[in-house]
């Protein structure tokens, strides 16, 4: 891989949770190579240590720290250490995200159901809320919530999941408005269904004796070998577009690896006067 | 406040005399309002509510007039509390025919990062974890009875965006999301689920909200105003089109719109109209600040 000396992105402090494995370790790769520092939290040392090894392999820059995102405290801490030996972060990809129980919202172990809650929409805004004090400060800084069409649409028995990425990409919306007086930017991605990460987990799922999980294994097989299914390279190429600067339009909006942003970009004056938010709403 | 009794729609009763509807922070607000509308269509009201105090006095006015309730003091982010409560109520009061999640706070005001940690999630726990938990302990219930209709409160500022009151605004978008997933997981079992947003009304949060409009604090002073604009424009919605649209939901004609989001200023004919009419890909359409759509 070869580190684009022109890159934007070159020396910039780049944050990613869940960033030992799946979409996390995608985007470490790919933004390494664009010379940008990157450090990645997650929860285990070993993943940790074994992606930062292949990103030095490769010629790039990696810390890594350990951290449970739920955890305001530990988040807290993180980041102070993180900024006191590295600097001040230019980008911060909230990445980390678990699948969270399958099965009928009231046969989901209650604990379960909420730690998706809280480690998808509770970890991103602990770190946002953490991080941003200081971009706003230096009125330089852009988020990136990783989300998902279970968000925009919905998920019948992987409800804990859909609610959370729904309630991430809301935040973004708002976090987007309240952040334009700092010149910060924030955008709510869709990565695209990728052979990795939570989707290749749930493929393991196919030989099991409960249902709803056999079936949530086929569709999310069924993804994958259609045309629905992208690209690691195009997932990973549209996050550094949406990085460049050149889309900060785009700031507080649900975009995905499909979308020309070019064409979002163009539409977002058209749609601003629209008042037109139909969430299952037929009265819009 | 509303003294007077609420009359019961003119329309045939549509609520079954001796429905049993859950209303959680049936207390105050939107909540009591409710309470005391369904309590005059004839539903036996169970209010749930932090304050005992508050529960005795709707408590004391539909009684008063006629009516029957209920009440119990849960606070609805304890799970276990709100399990027993509900076992109770099935053993003690009857059959839960509806729950109306209600219970909600407005959360912190200003930029998020400005806001205290806590103050912001504990909106989600309560906006959002409330309701699940509640839905949790009461649907096994409804399923085995194949009957009963949840209406999850929500607000517009979940459909839209309220910056500076964001965990308000994520935790009600949430709740929209909830509601749709449950209604189609629902659906084996006959039973309904609602996200309403019933409108501003002079009361409870809006009344609250209306308050800061004379603090300092620029970002609370900024709500207050709004809220206040609100108040006295033509887009506030009165108390009794709002709790007739809950009625109207309860009542079981409207079923089909199972796993929406309606507002006290639809016209629940003409939804279920638009959606007989509506081909599949509009059925699918949404548009959520995605241009791209």
């Amino acid at each position: 891989m070869v580190t684009q000396s022109g890159s934007p992105l070159r020396g910039a402090i780049v944050l990613i949770t869940g960033g030992s494995r799946g979409i996390g370790r995608l985007y470490a790769h790919r933004l390494a190579a664009e010379g940008a520092v990157v450090v990645l939290v997650a929860r285990s040392a070993v993943e940790l240590e074994d992606v930062a090894r292949s990103i030095r392999a490769e010629g790039g820059k990696v810390a890594t720290y350990v951290v449970d995102v739920t955890s305001r405290a530990a988040v807290a801490r993180v980041v102070g250490r993180i900024e006191k030996r590295l600097g001040p972060l230019d980008v911060l990809i909230n990445n980390a995200g678990i699948r969270g129980p399958i099965g009928n919202a009231w046969e989901c172990d209650w604990d379960a159901w909420w730690r998706a809650i809280e480690v998808n929409l509770g970890g991103a805004v602990a770190f946002s809320h953490t991080v941003i004090p200081g971009m706003a400060r230096r009125r330089k800084g852009r988020v990136v919530n990783i989300v998902s069409e279970a968000g925009v649409f919905r998920w019948p028995t992987v409800s804990a999941y859909s609610v959370s990425k729904a309630a991430l990409i809301k935040f973004s919306e708002n976090l987007a408005a309240e952040c334009r007086d700092f010149s910060l930017t924030v955008f709510a991605y869709h990565p695209g269904f990728l052979p990795l990460g939570l989707a290749s987990e749930a493929l393991d799922l196919q030989a099991s004796t409960t249902p709803s999980e056999a079936r949530v294994a086929a569709w999310c097989r069924a993804q994958l070998e259609s045309g629905n299914a992208a690209s690691p390279t195009a997932s990973a190429d549209k996050l550094i577009l949406l990085l460049s600067g050149a889309y900060d339009i785009l700031s507080g909006r649900y975009v995905t690896v499909h979308d020309d942003l070019d064409v979002l970009a163009e539409r977002v004056g058209q749609v601003a006067a629209s008042k037109d938010y139909r969430m299952l709403r037929t009265s819009a | 406040m509303n003294v007077t009794k609420p009359s019961p729609t003119t329309e045939s009763s549509l609520l079954s005399r001796g429905s049993i509807v859950l209303i959680t922070c049936g207390g105050r607000g939107v909540g009591r309002l409710f309470a005391r509308r369904l309590a005059a269509e004839g539903a036996t009201v169970v209010l749930l509510a932090r304050s005992s105090a508050e529960l005795d006095e709707v408590a004391g006015g539909i009684e008063a007039d006629g009516g029957r309730v209920r009440t119990f003091v849960v606070d609805v982010t304890n799970v276990i509390v709100v399990r027993d409560t509900v076992a109770t109520i099935e053993r003690d009061v009857g059959p839960i025919d509806a729950l109306i999640n209600n219970a909600g706070i407005f959360g912190p005001i200003g930029n998020t990062w400005e806001c205290g940690w806590y103050d912001w999630w504990k909106t989600i726990e309560v906006n959002l974890g409330g309701a699940v938990a509640l839905s949790q302990a009461v649907i096994p219930h409804m399923a085995s009875r194949r009957r009963g209709r949840i209406v999850n409160v929500t607000s517009q500022a979940g459909a839209f965006r309220w910056p500076t009151v964001s965990a308000y605004s994520v935790s009600k978008a949430a709740l929209i999301k909830l509601s749709e997933n449950l209604a189609i997981e629902c659906k084996a079992s006959s039973v309904k689920v609602f996200a309403y947003h019933p409108g501003l009304l002079a009361l409870g949060m809006t009344l609250q909200g209306a308050a800061k409009a004379e603090t300092t604090e620029p970002a609370s002073a900024k709500v207050g105003a709004w809220c206040r604009t609100q108040l006295a424009s033509d887009v506030l919605a009165s108390e009794d089109e709002a709790a007739t649209k809950l009625v109207q939901l309860l009542s079981g004609s409207y079923d089909t719109l199972t796993g929406r989001y309606m507002t006290v200023w639809d016209d629940l004919d003409e939804l279920v109209e638009r959606i007989h009419n509506a081909t599949a890909a509009e059925f699918n359409d949404y548009l959520t600040l995605r241009p791209q759509a």
